[in-house]
């Protein structure tokens, strides 16, 4: 009898110190996003919808779960477009988000499942950002956590420290690897293409431990500096393309991706009040798509150098500002080639932080080799605990063969409304 | 006689001497202790409101001096934030950037506060002080001037006020490194911790738009011990 009620006691105790460390929390986001266009003619009017659902739980001191589910409803990808492409239509996104398990052990963590990681120390080109794949349709100013897609890894990370130096040795691996989601080929292609109609073919995504990817990262800081070297190889997450069939006025092509590497470097540094960061990534094997003088569809592999500088200022008076510089070199480019051999931009950006947590952001970029420009000015209000309304636009101009004038056709002024939720 | 007045004239000047030689960095240090644990690994959570009661919490894990972990808690779109100090470095982490970023400790948090209000409090590790000529106003107390020992801390100098009775903060006014008055500080609601009087209300005006104000209540100090890697900057994204 003694021995039944020990037993119920312990199992009863055990449930009290389970329900100590286990939490389970479920959360999320709705937001909308309606734009009025200021370049496209034939249709004036945008929307974007999104909503997160995730599920946090803790089961132990030591392992965690997270489950997202996300939605997207997008019409930016049809305002893009000027050609009658398949593609232009809008699109509706039901996806599986970060799903993942997680060991937290003293000086080591695993984390397997689909999840986001992120490389880099600097902002506004996020070169070192090679793991997950993004969905292209998002701009420049887009959040990058709305642009990034989960990828299947085994993330495993080693922390060490010895008196002022501290770091990490990551090893990531991934069974499945996963492609952009991309712009419509034209908005790259320009006018190469003569034909009046155009049908794309779309790569699958490998199938489970088909293929795979790899990579780590050493990282350290020491005396006021972060610094970090990366490698990853992996399918390239944009595609390139070869010719189906071509006729006077249709002419059908597929997507491929290969695998490629990177290496770079990653620094930040504290200099008084200021924060200097820097990525440098250089990309072996990245095919480039170019059209031949007698009309055919070529690649040409070759080697990408990217490199972005930036600054941050603190805050004066309400005020903070960050500069930019950013340069992605290819080593070759053939003449019609669907990529400039050199991209040059400067970025400025000034916040300006308004009574009740308002901000007010202006940011101009100005491409430097085909000179193009474009601005954003939005206001952020928290208008409750909840609940942030955005107001602004962005705008694109420059020269036809300029980057940034691809995305003329989402310039915009817009309103968005997001709403944080806890259950 | 005459020996007698001078013996008893040294009895009454002595004690005067006294206060006048204490040291005022051992001030500061002493009042430090009644504005947390000490340099004790200990956690505590935070609570910030301001003007308009809007309210955010922290969860702090404080290892020393030299190491702390603040981590958002409310609200609900703030959720994750983390914001990891190690000597006089200080990286932001926010779960939609998913990386790690340093930034400075002048950088504003929320309102009235900057991150090293929270993440860096022990005014006795970064600033000397020495003691200021006292106000007409001021009694039983100490008026402090805590120069920075280096251009790396939160604030150029400090003006400190402490209770001489038991070296309580009562005030603080905080001055950019050019000395410009930022802001204003006052201690108040002290409370038996660990065995300890401390104060558990920190009240942050702006110097010159005296209606912008933050609140911090603190609570929940407990002792508790941390791994080293939980102050490593490629932790936070974990």
């Amino acid at each position: 009898m003694i021995g039944k009620l020990l037993a119920l006691f312990l199992l009863i105790s055990s449930f009290e110190a389970m329900a100590d460390t286990w939490r389970y929390q479920m959360r999320g986001f709705l937001s909308g996003r309606l734009s009025s266009y200021t370049e496209e003619k034939s249709r004036n009017y945008g929307q974007r919808a999104r909503a997160q659902f995730e599920q946090a739980t803790t089961f132990s001191g030591s392992l965690e779960a997270l489950n997202q589910l996300r939605w997207t409803s997008n019409s930016i990808i049809s305002d893009l477009s000027t050609k009658s492409t398949p593609s232009k239509k809008d699109s509706f996104d039901t996806y599986l988000g970060e799903n993942y398990i997680k060991y937290k052990g003293e000086s080591l963590v695993v984390q397997i499942g689909y999840q986001e990681v992120v490389w880099g120390e600097a902002f506004g080109f996020n070169y070192a950002d090679v793991i997950n794949p993004k969905d292209q349709r998002e701009t420049f100013f887009s959040d990058s956590s709305d642009a990034r897609l989960p990828l299947l890894l085994f993330n495993g990370k080693a922390f060490f420290s010895s008196g002022d130096l501290s770091g990490s040795i990551q090893f990531l691996a991934s069974p499945e690897p996963r492609f952009s989601k991309t712009l419509p080929v034209e908005v790259f292609a320009g006018n190469l293409f003569p034909q009046s109609t155009l049908t794309v073919t779309k790569e699958k995504t490998p199938q489970l431990l088909d293929k795979s990817e790899m990579g780590g990262k050493l990282s350290a800081s020491y005396a006021g500096f972060d610094t970090s070297f990366f490698t990853y190889s992996y399918f390239s997450r944009d595609p390139h393309y070869t010719l189906e069939s071509a006729t006077l006025t249709s002419i059908a092509i597929k997507e491929a991706h290969t695998k490629v590497q990177s290496h770079g470097l990653s620094l930040a540094k504290t200099i008084y009040d200021f924060v200097f960061r820097t990525d440098i990534v250089q990309t072996k094997d990245k095919m480039v798509n170019y059209v031949t003088a007698a009309g055919q569809l070529e690649a040409l592999p070759t080697k990408a150098l990217n490199a972005v500088v930036s600054l941050d200022s603190p805050t004066y008076s309400n005020y903070s500002f960050v500069l930019v510089f950013a340069q992605s070199t290819l080593a070759d480019v053939m003449p019609n080639s669907f990529r400039l051999k050199e991209e040059q931009y400067g970025i400025g950006k000034i916040t300006r932080a308004l009574e009740n947590d308002k901000t007010l952001e202006f940011s101009y970029i100005h491409e430097f080799k085909q000179t193009a420009q474009s601005i954003q000015t939005f206001i952020n209000w928290p208008i409750n605990s909840t609940t942030d309304l955005k107001l602004g636009g962005e705008f694109y101009f420059g020269s036809d063969e300029s980057n940034l004038n691809r995305f003329k056709n989402v310039s915009s002024v817009f309103i968005s409304l997001k709403n944080y939720f806890q259950l | 006689m005459k020996i007698g007045v001078v013996l008893f004239s040294l009895f009454l000047l002595f004690p005067l001497a006294s206060y006048s030689e204490m040291n005022a960095n051992d001030i500061v240090k002493k009042a430090d202790l009644k504005r947390g644990l000490g340099n004790v690994t200990h956690s505590f959570n935070v609570t910030v409101i301001d003007q308009d009661n809007k309210k955010e919490t922290y969860h702090v894990s404080f290892q020393d001096v030299n190491h702390t972990l603040s981590e958002q808690t409310e609200p609900e779109r703030a959720r994750g934030r983390k914001l990891l100090m190690r000597d006089y470095d200080i990286w932001l982490f926010t779960p939609n950037i998913k990386k790690a970023l340093r930034i400075s400790l002048e950088q504003k948090l929320t309102g009235q506060v900057s991150n090293g209000d929270i993440a860096r409090t022990n005014y006795a590790e970064d600033y000397e002080a020495t003691h200021l000529p006292p106000l007409p106003t001021d009694t039983g107390v100490y008026r402090l001037a805590l120069k920075a020992k280096n251009n790396k801390v939160t604030y150029g100098k400090i003006e400190y006020v402490v209770s001489k009775k038991d070296y309580s903060p009562i005030e603080a006014t905080f001055f950019a490194l050019s000395g410009k008055p930022l802001k204003r500080a006052k201690f108040s609601d002290f409370k038996t911790i660990q065995g300890m009087s401390r104060s558990t209300k920190m009240t942050i005006q702006d110097y010159l738009q005296k209606d912008k104000i933050s609140i911090l209540n603190f609570k929940d100090h407990k002792p508790e011990s941390f791994s080293d890697s939980l102050f490593n900057k490629e932790r936070l994204e974990f």
